[in-house]
């Protein structure tokens, strides 16, 4: 029966008794007044306990809001350990947001495309070449091959990137661009957003020339202009018509894929007789398909393996030597994050052990709190409360802690991500557009959720776990398990400082990495060096003669300006391009192909430059196109092919023309100060006609502020042709230290997590050491009232914290060999057991820890034994 | 009483009910005793009909209840006056006062009044 009911009926036989009936008939009367139950009671009666439940519900949120008020108003009141504890956990709080900001725009981010998953890129490789050979793409007749031939794939496309020049319609401009097959839209599954698709009729030769355009290009240069379907853009110094635009925020080809400046514009790759003739004479048609329905990336492998097995063996005299091609599928996405992923775990690593030490502090100082308010606790218990109740009562604290602690966090991580966006390198793509976004939100609300109860659940238990009654005699502030809680805060402090070591390690070894990186010699003299780039058009510039005129007479002009002490021009600048050719050695094997970078330079090049010349002689005005063509090579190529130091006067072939060596030059880090040196042919950019001429690096040294230089180059190139476009402008150093961004960029941001991960662990250790120095304070006052000097007294203080600091240092070294070990990978010319750098990260824990020492071990010495007695 | 004045008992039981919670806090036995003890025992109600009437006008936003602890420390649902069932009291006493004038009135007349 309903208990309201059972009540009333209750009490109306209580009362009835009092009157003088017997229970049985008083039981009788009071079933009879209350009369009848029928349907309508019961709805009622049913609507009333649903009403019921409600309420009860509505009172447990008014008990858990109780309990936040209580709370907030019990922070408040310790204003400095509520300051410290959020601050603390912001600090933890917001690096992991902020790194999950960069996870997530880098690793997380999914290309713009239908069903991205489902798209895979097909690479061919040459192991023979070695590293260089690794990601090819084919050449048009293979492309075919793999495109016509395939079982596995519903559709496939090809593509090559290639910069254009965009002329009319306002100053000349560089695009980056890409020929693409015409299904490639298609097979991404995205259509333009305006205008049509290209056609498969766009891709045949002799068909009119059409272009489609991005979305940030039709803004950009054509204003967004509604009526640009049909219009003339010049590329190149052709003419070709806008067919379409693609939609905002599409991106093709997609960073992190080989070759992927992001293209503006896009036009049909054309098959030509001859480029369908040219088997593998070049790899420059990337290829990516999309997978059939149920292919596994696998299956997708075996199928290209069995295909280029099979044109393998129908043109055997082409496949020979070390073109011993292969070919590999992979998934688009997963390809496309190859390669920030080892330096963003490493970040994530890292920001993860700056939450776990700030959940160490914050779980410290919350121990600390719970034990100068066991009184209040032990009250609390006493007047009822039960011990579910105090737990919960102190996990709100930490939950509000560490809410607080997000959202300051989630600002701080703003913040640094915005910092990131700035200063982060270009070169890992999605950088650039890393925000906090919803997805990041959400993760740091669950980080803080964890950290709560991480960082509570520990001092919680302690709360709950006081006698009360002994609480409460004694008065003191700390009875019993004072050791067991002594214990657990020095292994929070031994974590604490172990966590740091290992961070202020593995950051110690990126910084010797770094440094040793930048002490590689780059082979040039960067300082005082501004370049400025052009590109001579083959339309424009149809005749080499011409370029070479106006490439003459530009440099000339050069000379002549006020503040020019050198003056020099190359095709690829080294760590700015790279560029490879394929050559045989005369009277070597003539299947037998190797690789070298290359560049075309022009006479004064190494001067400019200040590259040394070790043996014969550079490029001289008489090495024009009718006399022998000569080759000047780097001295690690004169080492691999000539180790008898007789290289001048070779001859090595490169397209089958013969370059005889002239001279060898010191060796070049081409491809950055962390890459190897490769063998380097140099040819002379006016004696030579290749695909390289039609680039051009203009190269001034100059003791004069640059931007000013820039701009003289500029007018310098105009005033020989205004219509040359103008770009990459910037001092040789800056393409050098460019060339180092990502790692440099890594070991600041390890650098300054280290850094908070060291002075979160001094703040911890200072916090236990002023803590036992306050709960000593009678001992040490004994030891002062019978004769113990002020030294000693510090002494004892500095004794304890250096033992905890020491645990912590030889348990982190142990771990940051391990961490050390796992980003091998990232150190460059470092071992992951560097002595040096553990030295040096113990000196630096050792020295911290002392000054954390310090004022607690002041605060010993100056006791005064009276006071000190009589707190007692 | 008959079946046919239930309706117009009901809603005089809701208004005397809320005027008892007017005074404070009350529950259900509380309601009943003071009720018997207003009326001198001449209203004739069900126990029921008062906990029908009760959680009547609890639904309807009237009275609000809750659990509360009883001089002899028992559980006991108290219920509470709340503001719209204050205006509806006040409202539904002037309604009922303005209607047993009006029936008064006219039982009591001594003759016909004039036509108007």
């Amino acid at each position: 029966m309903d208990e309201e009911v059972a009540f009333h009926l209750e009490s109306r036989v209580e009362q009835l008794v009092r009157l003088g009936r017997t229970p049985e008939e008083a039981r009788a009367e009071a079933l009879e007044r209350f009369g009848p139950i029928g349907p309508a009671t019961q709805r009622l009666r049913a609507s009333a306990a649903q009403r019921e439940r409600r309420r009860a519900g509505r009172e447990r949120v008014r008990a858990i809001q109780r309990e936040l008020r209580y709370s907030v108003r019990s922070l408040a009141r310790s204003p400095m350990f509520t300051l410290a504890a959020v601050l603390t956990l912001a600090l933890g709080i917001g690096a992991n947001a902020a790194v999950a900001g960069l996870v997530r725009a880098v690793l997380l981010r999914t290309p713009p495309y239908a069903v991205p998953s489902r798209l895979a890129t097909v690479y061919q490789r040459l192991p023979a070449l070695g590293g260089s050979g690794d990601r090819l793409g084919a050449s048009l007749p293979e492309f075919v091959d793999y495109r016509d031939r395939n079982r596995v794939f519903s559709s496939m496309a090809g593509f090559s990137t290639v910069d254009l020049d965009l002329t009319g319609d306002g100053p000349p401009e560089r695009l980056a661009a890409a020929r693409v097959t015409p299904n490639l839209f298609a097979t991404l599954g995205v259509r333009p957003f305006v205008g049509r698709d290209f056609a498969a009729a766009d891709g045949q030769e002799g068909a009119g020339s059409v272009a489609i355009l991005s979305y940030p290009l039709w803004q950009r240069r054509f204003g967004a202009d509604p009526a640009i379907v049909g219009r003339t853009v010049r590329l190149d110094e052709q003419s070709f018509t806008v067919v379409g635009v693609m939609p905002k925020g599409f991106e093709f080809p997609w960073p992190g894929m080989p070759l992927s400046d992001k293209a503006e514009l896009w036009t049909p790759l054309v098959f030509t007789r001859a480029a369908l003739a040219a088997r593998a004479e070049s790899y420059d048609v990337r290829m990516v398909a999309r997978l059939a329905p149920g292919v596994t990336i696998d299956r997708a492998r075996g199928d290209v393996s069995r295909i280029v097995n099979e044109f393998r063996a129908e043109y055997p005299a082409i496949y020979t030597g070390n073109v011993q091609t292969q070919a590999t599928v992979d998934g688009l996405v997963a390809d496309a994050r190859a390669d920030a992923r080892p330096l963003l775990l490493a970040l994530a690593s890292a920001v993860a052990v700056v939450l776990l030490i700030a959940c160490a502090n914050a779980a410290h100082l919350l121990l600390a709190r719970a034990v100068s308010r066991r009184p209040e606790m032990a009250l609390r218990r006493a007047l009822g409360a039960g011990a579910g109740h105090v737990i919960g009562q102190a996990l709100i604290e930490a939950l509000l802690l560490a809410a607080a602690g997000g959202a300051v966090g989630i600002g701080l991580a703003i913040a640094m991500v915005a910092v990131i966006r700035r200063v982060g390198p270009d070169n890992i793509a999605g950088l650039a557009q890393a925000h906090v976004d919803g997805l990041v939100l959400a993760f740091t609300a669950v980080l803080a959720l964890v950290t709560a109860l991480v960082c509570g659940v520990v001092p919680a238990l302690r709360s709950a776990g006081s006698d009360a009654g002994e609480t409460l005699k004694s008065g003191r502030r700390d009875v019993g398990g004072g050791h067991a809680r002594h214990r657990l805060r020095s292994a929070l402090v031994v974590f604490e400082a172990a966590s740091a070591m290992m961070l202020v390690v593995s950051a110690g070894l990126l910084v010797r990495s770094l440094i040793r990186v930048l002490d590689v010699p780059p082979g040039f003299d960067p300082s005082g060096v501004v370049v400025a780039r052009t590109t001579f058009d083959y339309h424009r510039y149809a005749s080499d003669d011409k370029r070479r005129t106006a490439e003459q007479s530009i440099l000339e002009r050069l000379r002549a300006l006020p503040g020019a002490q050198a003056v020099g021009f190359t095709t690829h600048l080294p760590m700015a391009d790279e560029r490879q050719i394929g050559f045989t050695v005369d009277g070597r094997d003539p299947n037998e192909y190797h690789w070298a970078a290359n560049a075309l330079v022009g006479d004064d090049y190494f001067r400019v430059m200040r590259i040394a010349l070790l043996r014969g002689r550079t490029f001289g005005p008489a090495d024009l196109p009718d006399a022998p063509w000569s080759a000047v090579i780097n001295e690690s190529m004169a080492r691999q092919y000539w180790p008898n130091g007789d290289a001048v006067g070779r001859v090595i072939k490169w397209g089958g023309r013969p370059l005889t060596i002239v001279g060898v030059v010191g060796d070049v880090r081409v491809g950055g100060l962390d890459a190897p040196v490769q063998p380097t042919i140099y040819g002379s950019a006016f004696q030579l006609q290749s695909g390289a001429t039609q680039f051009a690096v203009f190269i001034v040294r100059t003791a004069s502020d640059p931007q000013a230089m820039l701009d003289a180059i500029q007018r310098t190139i105009w005033s020989v042709d205004g219509g040359l476009p103008v770009f990459g402008g910037t001092t040789l150093g800056d393409v050098v230290s460019r060339s180092v961004a990502t790692r440099r960029f890594l070991v600041w941001l390890l650098t300054g997590f280290a850094a908070a991960a060291l002075a979160l662990a001094v703040v911890g250790l200072y916090g236990v050491l002023s803590y036992s120095v306050a709960q000593r304070t009678p001992d040490l006052g004994v030891r002062v009232a019978l004769g113990a000097r002020p030294g000693d007294v510090s002494r004892l203080v500095v004794r304890d914290g250096l033992r905890l600091a020491g645990g912590g240092i030889a348990i982190g070294a142990l771990a940051a060999a391990g961490a050390g070990a796992a980003i091998a990978r990232l150190l460059f010319d470092t071992g992951p057991f560097d002595p040096v750098t553990y030295v040096v990260g113990a000196a630096v824990l050792a020295g911290a820890s002392l000054l954390a020492c310090w004022i607690p071990a002041r605060r010993a010495a100056r006791l005064d034994p009276l006071t000190a007695l009589r707190a007692e | 009483m008959a079946a046919e004045t239930l309706p117009l008992v009901k809603g005089t039981l809701d208004v005397l009910v809320l005027k008892g919670l007017s005074w404070g806090p009350m529950h259900g036995f509380e309601i009943t005793s003071w009720l018997e003890a207003h009326s001198s025992g001449r209203l004739d109600v069900d126990d029921s009909a008062l906990y029908q009437a009760l959680h009547r006008m609890e639904e309807r936003g009237l009275v609000d209840a809750e659990w509360g602890i009883t001089e002899n420390n028992r559980r006991a649902r108290y219920y509470r006056i709340t503001a719209a069932g204050r205006t509806h009291l006040r409202a539904e006493s002037a309604r009922w006062v303005r209607y047993a004038e009006t029936v008064t009135s006219i039982l009591t007349a001594r003759q016909r009044a004039a036509p108007a």
